[in-house]
């Protein structure tokens, strides 16, 4: 029985060591717990910045898109005043039909979207050479060959460029997610402060009850991001500024 | 019966980037009567006030999710028949079959292309 007794005082004095030294660790872990925690609001923050950053790009981007495709519509205007120029010269009856088919084809295409971008610049090239050889309408064909030349550097692919800016999109839902997992590890470090902070010796009871309060805020705030005040609050409390 | 190129169109994402493709790509397409919201809720609101024809909408918005929006859409008697289509970057199986039970009209995942979109109007609108 005594052996026992001893045995037993043994493993507790034993277990009230290894109490002691983690504890001790634990304090020791305090200090770059908290520098974390306080380094974590500015992490969120980088990563909002980026979002932001990426948005403004991706308008600027969208914008220049925009002009071209407005520079596409003037162009097609071109087009339509060259068909009206060449319908009223009676000498250039198949010049006619083909601009109308070059004019089908703009409209098929505005439908369509990308579809015969090939077929209309053949056709228009078609147009612009035989304007040329022709004693007449001369100036109608500078205004077709300039016409070929921004629909082929402007138009092919505009709406490619403009889809493949939902990259933008895509990035920033999972900047989205980064962030609430910083928010996320913030608050459960911030939680270990305060939980720590009240096992140690000198806390008053005064500060027991404000850390008390805290411990509910934070668990309030499960679903949102934590208030700046809240988290400068709580590492004030805890003697870290 | 096919889209009437003058049907306003309702385009809801929380993000404005998705919000200007979307609607560029409709311009192109011959559809210039849109309207953008910026999660369900003021979507719902808009849909709610009337003249829409269809609606394209984001899944994850704050909020208001989309799928929280569709149910409310096919729970209103007044706007249950609009068409929804969702454009999400949510590609699970079990997002698509929420959004069947739903009432969802038709599903595109991001990133997608200009002729997707419009595949899945002619599909909606045949």
């Amino acid at each position: 029985m005594a052996d026992t007794n001893g045995h037993l005082y043994a493993e507790l004095g034993d277990l009230a060591r290894y109490l002691d030294t983690t504890l001790r660790k634990l304090d020791d872990a305090g200090a770059p717990l908290t520098t974390m925690s306080a380094q974590l609001p500015q992490a969120a923050t980088h990563l909002e910045g980026l979002t932001k950053l990426t948005e403004e790009g991706t308008h600027e981007v969208m914008r220049l898109t925009e002009e071209l495709q407005d520079s596409h519509a003037i162009v097609v205007g071109q087009l339509r005043k060259a068909l009206m120029a060449v319908d009223n010269n009676e000498n250039t009856p198949c010049v006619a039909c083909l601009l109308r088919e070059s004019q089908q084809l703009v409209a098929q295409e505005d439908k369509q979207l990308i579809g015969s971008r090939d077929r209309l610049a053949g056709t228009l090239t078609k147009v612009a050479e035989t304007l040329t050889k022709g004693q007449t309408g001369g100036c109608v064909a500078c205004t077709l060959t300039q016409s070929i030349h921004s629909l082929s550097q402007d138009d092919k692919r505009l709406i490619e460029i403009m889809t493949a800016l939902s990259f933008q999109d895509l990035v920033a839902q999972r900047v989205k997610k980064l962030t609430t997992i910083v928010h996320d590890v913030e608050r459960k470090l911030l939680e270990l402060v305060v939980v720590f902070g009240l096992k140690h010796e000198n806390a008053t009871p005064e500060i027991k009850t404000d850390a008390t309060d805290m411990l509910k805020q934070l668990k309030a705030t499960n679903e949102t991001a934590m208030k700046q005040n809240l988290v400068d609050d709580i590492l004030g409390k805890f003697g870290f500024n | 019966m096919p889209a009437d190129p003058a049907m306003k169109i309702l385009v809801v994402d929380d993000m404005s980037t998705m919000r200007r493709i979307v609607k560029n790509i409709l311009k192109q397409l011959g559809y210039a009567n849109v309207e953008e919201a910026e999660n369900g809720q003021e979507g719902l609101i808009k849909l709610q006030g009337g003249g829409f024809g269809f609606v394209i909408s984001d899944w994850n918005m704050p909020v208001m999710t989309g799928i929280d929006m569709l149910r409310a859409v096919r729970a209103d008697e007044t706007i249950k028949k609009i068409p929804v289509l969702m454009v999400t970057a949510e590609a699970q199986q079990e997002n698509l079959i929420e959004a069947v039970k739903a009432g969802v009209s038709n599903y595109i995942v991001k990133p997608f292309t200009a002729e997707t979109l419009q595949e899945k109007i002619n599909k909606i609108f045949p």
